[in-house]
């Protein structure tokens, strides 16, 4: 479970939220929505307890967030950040087996190479593990950092309590990928485990995320389960554009 | 997984073989015969038996030692500062160690100038060290209060005001060598250019020291450092506290090339083209970059100075424009046929 209460963040004088409090279910995929500079990254990057919010308590599992040692919180929670271009050269390997880093102190074990390989299998990755992660296209490097937060929380296996905090992980994904990934979180979800990702399309928000929580201006709008929204003026609210049920393309 | 393991043996040998050779070869060659019997009688206590015994035993053997780890320091602290940095092209004189040192060395060298001769030679062995490890320390001190508050460092800001300041210690260093009168205007740009000549047992023993123990320690930075590469929140994330990383890796590196140039002056291109090489071999994996660097900077140095004394025997000529000369063209060759710093161009 995750608790915000009263979360204040401002850099300099600008006020980039202001004053936000919710509570995220553990056992459930939560989304986070809204336009271009409302705050969504800002909260995502609070809720990692690396960067301190100006005001307020974020709470996970119960427990002050700053309460955690930061090699503790990287046993119980990993990030997939946008992306960040890597000038040196890693296999993907390499890349895949840093999410284990938490685990040892100088050279991985046999389990941290087995669950890395695991991983790789289970996301289509085996065939680049011995390449280059520079020579990756976009998508490709964005599924190879999701193999890497995925080894960091163990694979998340049931049973061991695990937070993933998702920045806009379906960017550079084509369509196909997409659902791949989210349909992997879905499959991997488990009663002490807790997603929060902001995602820019609202149609896979809504076909995958258990609630969905909207910013706009710094503040949270709403925050709701799936199945409680049928009506879509809020989009309109929200994001200033007006919408229409019922057309385009949905993935089986 | 690991790529080109055959460098486990290779680096090690190669050095070894270095080592005997640049010991053996120059104004006077010694067989490997005298060099056994050299250690043989130190060992027993006895004194050297022949003059090529005690040129072994007192001027090559703490020339080449020192060749050794200035050679591991200066290539260490490339690996380092580049992956702190997280860019490829960082040298480790870039935060005014360098720059500082060579300006505190020049002071003494005019200082002296009126000194008796005796006072000279005492100057030159141990308060230029001292000035030039003082320069060397004020300068990355100051580079890093500029650049910030100490929790946490800006590191583009570090590297613009390095630049600056580096600006300044070599303008000052120029100005010394400007009003200095001949021998000691030759002494600076000797010592801007780095030279074994001076070599001597203590000066092996304190840097060795310092350096050896710098080296022992940086085994623990190996896997941060790996983390880091993928950024400083991903680290952070992955249970880095990078503020004290970063800290400690600039006290590391400072003290690596604040005191190996205070004993044999600036050389430049090693930390940068060393570690360039290698992970054009093996990657970037820290865990092996850091023992293969210091071993291949070793190799590097030793050799270099080898040429530096051999090229226009019997005279010296300074190092740093051996490793500059063969460094620089090396390196644009190795730019233009590395493949993955097009890629990054890319991306």
């Amino acid at each position: 479970m995750i608790t915000i209460k009263d979360i204040q963040f401002s850099i300099g004088q600008k006020q980039i939220l202001t004053g936000i409090s919710a509570q995220w279910n553990k056992g459930r995929f939560h989304a986070i929505v809204g336009p271009n500079g409302s705050g969504k990254s800002t909260l995502l990057k609070l809720l990692t307890g690396i960067t301190k919010p100006s005001r307020g308590v974020v709470e996970l599992f119960g427990k002050n967030i700053e309460q955690y040692s930061t090699s503790d919180l990287s046993k119980l929670r990993a990030v997939l950040s946008q992306q960040q271009p890597i000038d040196f050269p890693l296999t993907v390997f390499e890349v895949i087996m840093m999410g284990r880093y938490p685990y040892f102190d100088f050279q991985p074990n046999k389990a941290d190479e087995e669950l890395v390989l695991k991983l790789a299998a289970q996301l289509s990755l085996t065939a680049f593990l011995d390449r280059s992660f520079q020579t990756l296209s976009g998508g490709e490097q964005q599924r190879v950092q999701f193999a890497r937060v995925l080894a960091q929380l163990d694979g998340l296996i049931s049973g061991k309590r695990a937070c993933l905090l998702l920045d806009e992980p379906l960017n550079n994904l084509d369509i196909k990928y997409q659902h791949q990934l989210l349909k992997e979180l879905k499959a991997a979800m488990h009663e002490d485990m807790i997603v929060v990702a902001v995602i820019h399309d609202l149609n896979l928000a809504l076909q995958y995320a258990d609630t969905l929580s909207a910013m706009k201006d710094g503040e949270l709008v709403f925050c709701k389960n799936r199945i409680e929204i049928n009506e879509y003026e809020w989009v309109e609210d929200v994001f200033g554009v007006k919408v229409e049920m019922g057309k385009g393309i949905v993935v089986k | 997984m690991a790529k080109n393991k055959w460098l486990n043996w290779l680096l090690p040998l190669l050095l070894l073989l270095v080592i005997i050779t640049a010991t053996a070869v120059g104004a006077v060659s010694i067989s490997l015969e005298d060099m056994y019997n050299a250690l043989l009688h130190k060992f027993q206590g006895q004194k050297a038996a022949s003059v090529y015994e005690g040129v072994f035993l007192y001027l090559r053997t703490p020339r080449v030692l020192l060749c050794v780890i200035t050679g591991a320091a200066l290539a260490v602290s490339g690996v380092l500062m580049q992956g702190l940095f997280r860019n490829p092209i960082v040298e480790p004189g870039m935060v005014g160690t360098s720059a500082g040192a060579a300006f505190g060395a020049s002071v003494v060298f005019v200082l002296a100038a009126s000194w008796e001769a005796s006072a000279k030679i005492y100057a030159s062995l141990t308060i230029v060290p001292l000035f030039a490890f003082a320069g060397a320390i004020l300068s990355t001190l100051l580079v890093y209060r500029l650049a910030g508050n100490t929790k946490s460092v800006s590191l583009v800001h570090l590297l613009l005001i390095g630049i600056s300041v580096n600006a300044v210690a070599l303008s000052g260093t120029g100005f010394m060598s400007y009003i200095a009168r001949d021998p000691q205007a030759h002494s600076i740009t000797f010592w801007n250019l780095g030279t074994f000549t001076g070599a001597s047992w203590t000066q092996v023993a304190i840097t060795g020291s310092i350096v050896g123990l710098s080296l022992i320690f940086c085994r623990r930075y190996a896997a941060p450092l790996n983390l880091l590469l993928l950024g400083e929140s991903e680290a952070a994330y992955l249970g880095v506290s990078v503020s004290k990383l970063k800290r400690q890796l600039l006290i590391v590196n400072t003290l690596l090339v604040a005191i190996t140039t205070a004993f044999v002056g600036v050389i430049s291109f090693i930390g940068l083209i060393v570690p360039h090489i290698l992970r054009s071999l093996i990657g970037s994996d820290h865990r092996r970059l850091i023992p293969y660097s210091a071993m291949a900077g070793a190799i590097v140095v030793v050799l270099a100075d080898l040429l530096a004394r051999m090229l226009l025997a019997p005279a010296e000529i300074p190092i740093g424009i051996i490793t500059s000369l063969v460094g620089a063209p090396l390196f644009i060759v190795l730019l233009k046929r590395s493949s993955f710093l097009l890629k990054n161009n890319q991306s």
